[in-house]
């Protein structure tokens, strides 16, 4: 075992793990922060991303010692206490969300890509989120809410 | 009093699960975990046929942490069929039971040998290598062809004499010969269609437990819980109402792969809180997902088509054939859907239908979003796609002439009472541009680029009436601070039906959304069969109506004599009692009031069981790049007929979805096996699902014909959108490259196959 300490959703964490154990299963197994959902394990779906230092993660096959020292944010923590981000916001709004096991790890990766970019196309939002599959929406809803989001966070 | 517009329904509210779900506080299956809980991992058969000669556990159970251990030795010896539909078959359909939860003889790679319950996830994986099973391996067939050899060995010996599954399905309308012999042209063609996967994107889990109050509580991703209670109850021998089948209250999408048991996660994690007496939690790693739960069933389907020289169609023969893997499932049920899908799109005076499944040592096949139906919707638009080519005519007028017209005679055991199928082909053929489109283009910078269009239609049922039990409880109750209670056991598996069904108890209330929550997902609710068959809102919604409608009516009884006026004068609206059109009192200030005078406004209701088919047009652009054989949809238009849009948004977030499937089932999406019977795409990396790279604009069309059997008009709409697809792009293929696609998917390889055959 291992103690590693780091930034969890704005507070600081002190924890102890197995060197071997990724990100994933730290956060919901020895932390109980069941936001991140695991569809695969392999870094195939999405399910699972995190930001880590404000870039998504696929947290199943990234290590937990390597966020020691780091900013971890999970999708519990985007509200500001009663207020949504506008990405959660655009996803209510716009229907992007069905069975809702996709949509941390969505909502997580639309935020690295508008944090990074600001005014992103239909293409580029559609590249972004590639790499997190849904199998509920066919995506169409979700590229609208991102879409709509970037003019709100653009704003602000 | 005059007759208000709606106040909710058709109104794009927002989701009342979306904040749980964008927040992350949206709690599934395999996130529910209790003190002392075990963890549990499966052991699973290596060989696709093969005989259990011997376990031993030995080291397995002495491993530290490890708690129990189950095989076919120390488990009931009941036979069971893990889906609802053969739970609960109302004669004269027979039941197929052909599974233990572990048996001395596995049939596919991925059957269940054993399950070990320990502290941990890694302990019982570590466990599970330390069991040692000697084999006696059979030969295994894989493949209808193979199964059907009067020498193939049998799956299920006990089951006939061959490896057919339960018996055949038929259905004759008119004179078939009859029909030919009138006929001036016949088209005939065969297609053979792939294995796909649902792909949810939750994997398979349960967690049972003796709970609080005595009882067994199993904590399921399940479509269907009181099905799968009922299952539990008798392979346990335990009473139904001594079993609790919950949702915790989320399903992580579903599509036909849990209608039932979610795989075999509850009888599994059931078996070892009896032996263990803890607590023991089961989820399927995605590997498992693919190769240890159902699949679409793959197949073949042959159709003749007659029609004269004006373009009517007189006969239609059908025959399907499909592979039902290594147990019954819904392989029976699967050709009666066949059967609906292909003939009762349009009128076909002479028809005939023959379909059956059999078994193989493949994974078993069950349901899949929109059952049964891209196989048949696929064999039949591209059959009535060419007869229209073969007349010359345009594809659309060739069905216009043909489509089935309110009171029509058909084939289906229920009357067609609505049908806006033409206006469907009308809109979505001005949306795609079809006649700016329909004649073939080479991309003007490309020519290696070739541009078109096409089409097909379809329909899809919006209960299981009448092939299984099919009836809903919905319970709706006002309490005394005004908030209203609905209580079903339908479950949120993402198609919205928590919203839609609070939309319908709020619009006939007169109460905000707001005030209106609903139950769901729980068998300690009123007899239900589950999120099945397009189901959900077409007679969940039709219960909650009632129910409401009836606690309306003691609402204003009550009012009416308080206020001393006749219920003609009285109106609930807004969360308002309403006396001769003003407002009287805020509703929650009524509900305080009766409760001081003991008096409580509830009901039970029942919907009325019955059936109705919802229809749709949809329509492909594509690009093919004849280079590289690959195919970009660029759009897809997907009008649909539901009847009344409860409520709209949702509509067009479920009929994208299922598009998107379609579009896989199309071009990219199948499962095939190795030479030693293994599935080869057992992951999402190399089971090619659709990403957002991987098509273009899928714009709905809503079309409301009202239906007079459903709430406010409304059918299903939750599993239509993804036959239509496939045929829609591969008539644009033969449109734009004269090739007839046989064999989907249509993979870049197969069709440049195809192309290189046809020069
Ligand atoms: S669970 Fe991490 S990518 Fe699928
Ligand atoms: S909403 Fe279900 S997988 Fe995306």
């Amino acid at each position: 075992m291992q103690n590693i300490e780091f930034t969890l959703n704005g507070s600081q964490i002190e924890v102890s793990i197995d060197p071997r154990e990724s990100l994933l299963h730290m956060l919901r197994n020895r932390l109980g922060v069941f936001g991140p959902k695991e569809g695969c394990g392999k870094g195939e779906c999405g399910a699972c991303t995190v930001l880590v230092e404000h870039n998504a993660v696929n947290a199943c096959i990234f290590p937990a010692g390597k966020v020691d020292g780091l900013e971890v944010v999970t999708i519990e923590g985007l509200q500001q206490g009663e207020h949504l981000h506008p990405i959660q916001q655009a996803f209510i709004d716009t229907g992007a969300v069905q069975c809702g096991f996709c949509t941390p790890g969505m909502i997580l990766s639309a935020k690295d890509l508008l944090d990074h970019h600001h005014k992103p196309s239909r293409q580029e939002i559609r590249r972004a989120i590639s790499g997190n599959i849904c199998r509920c929406t066919g995506y169409s809803k979700i590229i609208d809410a991102i879409e709509y989001a970037s003019k709100d966070v653009s704003k602000s | 009093m005059k007759k208000q517009a709606y106040q909710v329904i058709g109104k794009s509210l927002p989701r009342s699960d979306a904040y749980d779900k964008v927040t992350g506080k949206a709690r599934y299956t395999v996130d529910v975990e209790v003190p002392g809980m075990l963890h549990a991992k499966v052991l699973r058969s290596p060989y696709p046929h093969a005989k259990v000669v011997r376990i031993d556990v030995d080291r397995a159970k002495s491993l530290p942490g490890v708690a129990g251990i189950v095989t076919w030795e120390n488990t009931p010896r009941v036979l069971f069929n893990a889906t609802s539909t053969h739970t609960q078959s109302p004669p004269p359909f027979e039941a197929v039971k052909d599974q233990y939860i572990f048996d001395n003889k596995v049939r596919y790679v991925g059957d269940e040998v054993a399950a070990v319950a320990a502290t941990s996830p890694e302990i019982a994986e570590e466990a599970i290598r330390l069991i040692k099973v000697d084999y006696k391996i059979l030969p295994a067939v894989m493949t209808v062809e193979e199964a059907e050899e009067t020498s193939a060995p049998r799956i299920h010996e006990d089951k006939n004499n061959s490896n057919m599954i339960g018996s055949p399905i038929e259905n004759n309308m008119g004179d078939i010969q009859e029909g030919f012999k009138c006929s001036a042209h016949t088209v005939e063609c065969t297609y053979t269609f792939p294995v796909q996967k649902q792909c949810q994107l939750e994997p398979q889990a349960a967690l049972a437990m003796k709970a609080e109050d005595g009882r067994m509580m199993v904590y399921s991703t399940t479509q269907a819980p009181h099905p799968t209670r009922k299952i539990l109850s008798d392979i346990f021998s335990l009473p139904m109402n001594q079993i609790r089948v919950a949702n915790p209250p989320y399903v992580g999408g579903a599509f036909g792969v849990r209608i039932g048991f979610s795989a075999k996660a509850e009888p599994i994690a059931v078996a070892l809180a009896l032996l263990t007496e803890k607590p023991v939690k089961i989820v399927y790693s995605r590997d498992e997902d693919f190769i240890a739960s159902e699949t679409r069933h793959a197949g073949t389907i042959r159709v003749k088509l007659g029609f004269s020289d004006d373009g009517i169609i007189q006969a239609a023969d059908v025959e399907s054939r499909m592979n039902g893997g290594a147990y019954a499932s819904w392989s029976v049920d699967v050709n009666g859907a066949i059967n609906s899908r292909a003939l009762t799109i349009y009128r076909i005076p002479h028809l005939h239908f023959h379909g059956y499944s059999v078994y193989t040592n493949t994974t078993l096949a069950g349901a899949a979003r929109g059952f049964g139906a891209p196989a048949p919707t696929y064999a039949m638009e591209m059959t009535v796609d060419k007869a229209a080519r073969t007349l010359n005519m345009d594809p659309i007028a060739f069905r216009l002439k043909n489509i089935i017209q309110v009171g029509d005679a058909w084939s289906a055991p229920f009357p067609c009472r609505s049908t806006g199928l033409k206006e469907c082909m009308e809109r979505g053929k001005k949306r795609i541009g079809w006649d700016d489109f329909s004649k073939k283009s080479y991309d003007s910078n490309h020519p290696r680029y070739l541009r078109g269009v096409g089409m097909a239609v379809g329909n899809h049922i919006s209960s299981a009436f009448p092939f299984q039990t099919d009836y809903t409880g919905a319970n709706v109750y006002v309490l005394p601070d005004g908030s209203v209670q609905v209580e079903t056991a339908l479950v949120e598996m993402g198609t919205g039906v928590k919203t839609t069904l609070g939309q319908i108890a709020a619009e006939v209330l007169g109460v905000p959304m707001e005030s209106v929550w609903v139950k769901i997902g729980d068998t300690d609710s009123s007899y239900d069969i589950g999120g099945q068959a397009s189901r959900s809102l077409y007679a969940g919604g039709s219960a909650v109506k009632k129910a409401a409608e009836a606690v309306r009516e003691q609402i204003l009884a009550y009012v009416a004599l308080k206020q001393d006026c006749t219920v003609d004068n009285l109106d609930l609206r807004d969360g308002w009692i309403w006396v001769h059109n003003e407002k009287a009192m805020p509703f929650s200030e009524m509900t305080q009031d009766a409760d001081y005078h003991n008096v409580q406004f509830s009901r039970l209701e029942k919907h009325k069981t019955d059936n109705a088919l919802s229809w749709h047009a949809h329509f492909a652009r594509i690009k093919i790049d004849t280079w590289t054989g690959k195919i970009f949809v660029e759009k897809l238009v997907a009008a649909h007929d539901m009847g009344k849009a409860i409520n709209p948004q949702i509509v067009e977030g479920v009929i994208e979805g299922g598009v998107s499937m379609g579009i896989g089932y199309a071009l990219s999406e199948e499962i095939t096996y190795d030479h030693h019977g293994k599935q080869i795409q057992d992951s999402y990396h190399k089971y090619m699902l659709p990403t957002s790279m991987d098509y273009g604009e899928i714009e709905p069309i809503i079309v409301e014909a009202h239906e007079p059997s459903g709430p406010f008009g409304a059918r299903g709409i939750g599993e239509n959108s993804v036959a239509a697809v496939a045929p829609a792009i591969m008539c644009a293929v033969r449109n734009l490259l004269g090739i007839d696609v046989t064999e989907l998917p249509l993979t870049p390889e197969r069709l440049l196959k195809q192309i290189a055959l046809n020069k």
